[in-house]
């Protein structure tokens, strides 16, 4: 039954008009009605033979009652492509060069209806790869994902007259407030030309040398158009130069397209998924556009250094590792029912009660005694006052791949030994640890040990961080002259602060900068390189506390650079 | 309004013009010469901070597949740390500190 429903998705990704002018009326096809040998016939005669040049016996199609889910697909993300038809319109195909079909098999004959397509490759709404101007040896195989989506402008460019040259002055406000990276879609209604060639192919818009040359210029990343063609299709120079520019300056380009006026933003997040093929050089593609609430913009994906940001939608299963944690601090591992655990991970029951196994060793055997062990004889035992993680090697599972030492910072030297003894990756929370000479020898040890050690220092990956840089690294800003940050948490003033939370903090000799400074030390770091000077000054606002917890630090950058750090936990 | 979301307020600026980070993760920027734009990117109020710490430990683990670097390694780790002693031997001294 979901034969139709595959013709139908084939046919309206293609070339639909062909099949709504051409089969007889009357016939009231729905999804999942099984295709007629005849219709299948006349579809495929169709192919071969445009109604359009069959005269006036054409009669229009009755009404499908597309209700399938390529429809409702179609419908709700909004497909530009040619599909469905724009009923406003009388259909027609004549703009839609270079569809063929055949029938294979049929219902009647074989069993299962079936159709050879015959299709160049730049029929309908496609895109172009480098290699179809000769530009580079990019083919459409070969085209990177990031390059075939991304945030766009809408510009409407109507009232337009045909074989208008297009130039920057047509884009408006947009070619001011355009951000390099970003993908342009050319509104011109131009589909509702399909059944005039004479308007539709010969008279197309055509972009001009000075547009081509601020695409590149402004490093566009999509440019979508309606007509068949970017250029004058009937110039074969001016079509292949116009093409060897934006192609050979890293424009992805999007012809044929359908439909944009029925966008209701100046701005959607586009995509242009092109079908996988290594040798070819333009091919058929389903673009979708995206009105964007909270869109990623991963706008500048092609020369930002940024790792791409997680799909919300990946499972979390690194949140149920298990983790070693100081019995003074408590267990903070909140373990879920094992029917979302398993759904969310993905794993067997039989892989599940392992996961939970290892947890459950691994606190039965070391956490547990050596807590226990460590309550009553710890420090005595210990002269050099080392066992203060409750940690001991010689129950440390072997198939432990990786330890999380999210213990306070005087316990990481002894953690990361433990682990290092073992080869086992590390990833360490921030600070390192009390002093400068005891964190140098948390990264010695593992240096020496040849194991990998991270340090959690999670401030930098707050997703702000990440699109700043992005920006800075795609050049947006220009060189970077400064950054500020002004932090007041304003939870520092009270007689009992910290104690409901972290009640340690009430005892650090060094509280803000030693604790809360260095992530901002850090993040300045990673947006703008490395420090080479430092001047603070430092107060303590709060007397019923140990350490300070207010300052401003003004860094320099090596690069000339300065970044300042003017925060409070006061007020 | 939570104050533990972005923490503070952040403005960024560079030759071409600035950005500003509220306290509600709002990014905006500004060129120079043009107007400000609010800029469109994902940011979430699940987690911590925008759910930075989900997304080191992604970090952490993708790494720990592929086995390519860490960003934050240990040995990277102390130049962050190096700056944090360089604030208090600044304050202790009242001078400006070679890093």
């Amino acid at each position: 039954m979901a034969r139709l429903a595959r013709i139908e998705a084939l046919l309206s990704g293609v070339n639909f008009q062909l099949v709504r002018h051409s089969v007889g009326a009357g016939e009231d096809l729905k999804s999942g009605d099984p295709l007629p040998p005849a219709t299948l016939e006349k579809l495929t005669q169709a192919g071969r033979h445009p109604p359009g040049r069959d005269g006036p016996s054409q009669r229009p199609l009755a009404q499908w009652r597309r209700d399938d889910a390529t429809d409702r697909h179609s419908r709700e993300a909004g497909s530009l492509q040619w599909s469905p038809p724009d009923r406003s319109h009388p259909p027609s195909h004549s703009g839609q060069r270079g569809v063929a079909t055949e029938p294979k098999f049929s219902v009647a004959r074989e069993g299962w209806n079936v159709a050879t397509w015959h299709l160049y490759s730049d029929a309908g709404t496609h895109m172009d790869a480098q290699i179809h101007f000769a530009v580079g040896d990019e083919t459409i195989g070969t085209k990177p994902l990031a390059l075939c989506l991304g945030p766009a402008w809408v510009v409407s460019l109507k009232p337009l007259n045909p074989r208008a040259l297009l130039t920057v002055a047509h884009l408006g406000d947009v070619a001011r407030d355009f951000i390099e990276g970003e993908s342009l879609l050319l509104l011109t209604d131009w589909h509702h030309h399909a059944g005039n060639p004479a308007i539709y192919r010969d008279g197309l818009p055509r972009i001009g040398d000075e547009l081509a040359a601020w695409c590149v210029a402004r490093r566009v990343k999509l440019l979508g158009v309606e007509p068949p063609s970017i250029a004058d299709a009937n110039h074969f120079p001016q079509v292949t130069r116009i093409h060897q520019v934006l192609l050979g300056g890293g424009v992805t380009i999007v012809e044929g397209l359908a439909h944009l006026d029925q966008l209701t933003q100046p701005r959607v997040f586009f995509h242009a998924l092109p079908l996988n093929s290594q040798a070819a050089t333009a091919v058929r593609c389903g673009p979708l556009p995206t009105i964007p609430h909270r869109t990623p913009s991963r706008i500048f994906s092609a020369s930002s250094a940024s790792p791409p940001h997680d799909s919300p939608s990946r499972p979390r299963w690194h949140r149920h590792l298990p983790a070693f944690r100081h019995p003074l601090r408590g267990s903070r591992l909140n373990l879920d029912g094992q029917g979302t655990i398993t759904r969310d991970l993905g794993l067997t029951d039989t892989q599940f009660g392992w996961v939970m196994s290892e947890f459950a060793i691994i606190y039965a055997l070391f956490q547990t005694p050596s807590g226990m062990l460590a309550d009553k004889i710890g420090r005595r035992f210990d002269p050099k006052n080392r066992g203060r993680s409750g940690l001991s090697l010689p129950y440390l599972s072997p198939s432990i791949v990786h330890a999380i030492a999210d213990t306070p910072p005087e316990t990481h030297l002894e953690v990361v030994g433990l682990a290092a003894a073992r080869g086992i990756t590390v990833i360490c929370q921030k600070p390192i640890a009390p002093t400068w000479e005891e964190s140098v020898a948390v990264v010695e040890a593992a240096r020496r040990a040849n194991v990998r050690l991270m340090i959690h220092e999670n401030f930098r990956w707050q997703p702000w961080y990440r699109e700043i840089r992005g920006l800075l690294d795609a050049g947006i800003l220009g060189e970077l002259f400064s950054i500020n940050v002004r932090i007041r948490v304003g939870d520092g003033w009270q007689e009992d602060a910290y104690l409901a939370r972290q009640p340690f903090f009430r005892h650090y000799p060094r509280l803000l900068v030693y604790e809360f400074g260095v992530h901002f030390l850090d993040t300045f770091r990673y947006l703008g390189g490395e420090i080479s000077s430092v001047y603070a000054r430092l107060q303590k606002r709060n007397p019923a506390i140990n350490g300070e917890d207010a300052g401003q630090v003004i860094c320099g950058f090596a690069s000339g650079a300065t970044a300042i750090l003017d925060t409070s936990r006061y007020g | 309004m939570d104050a533990r979301y972005t923490f503070g307020l952040v403005r960024v600026d560079g030759a071409k013009g600035h950005l500003e980070l509220d306290l509600n993760g709002n990014l905006t920027l500004k060129l120079l010469g043009q107007p400000s734009r609010l800029l469109d990117y994902v940011h979430t109020r699940e987690g911590f901070c925008g759910d930075c710490v989900h997304a080191i430990q992604r970090h952490f683990v993708d790494r720990l597949l592929d086995g390519a670097p860490f960003e934050s390694t240990g040995e990277d780790y102390l130049n962050s740390t190096a700056l944090m002693e360089a604030c208090y031997r600044s304050h202790a001294t009242g001078q400006v500190v070679a890093t």
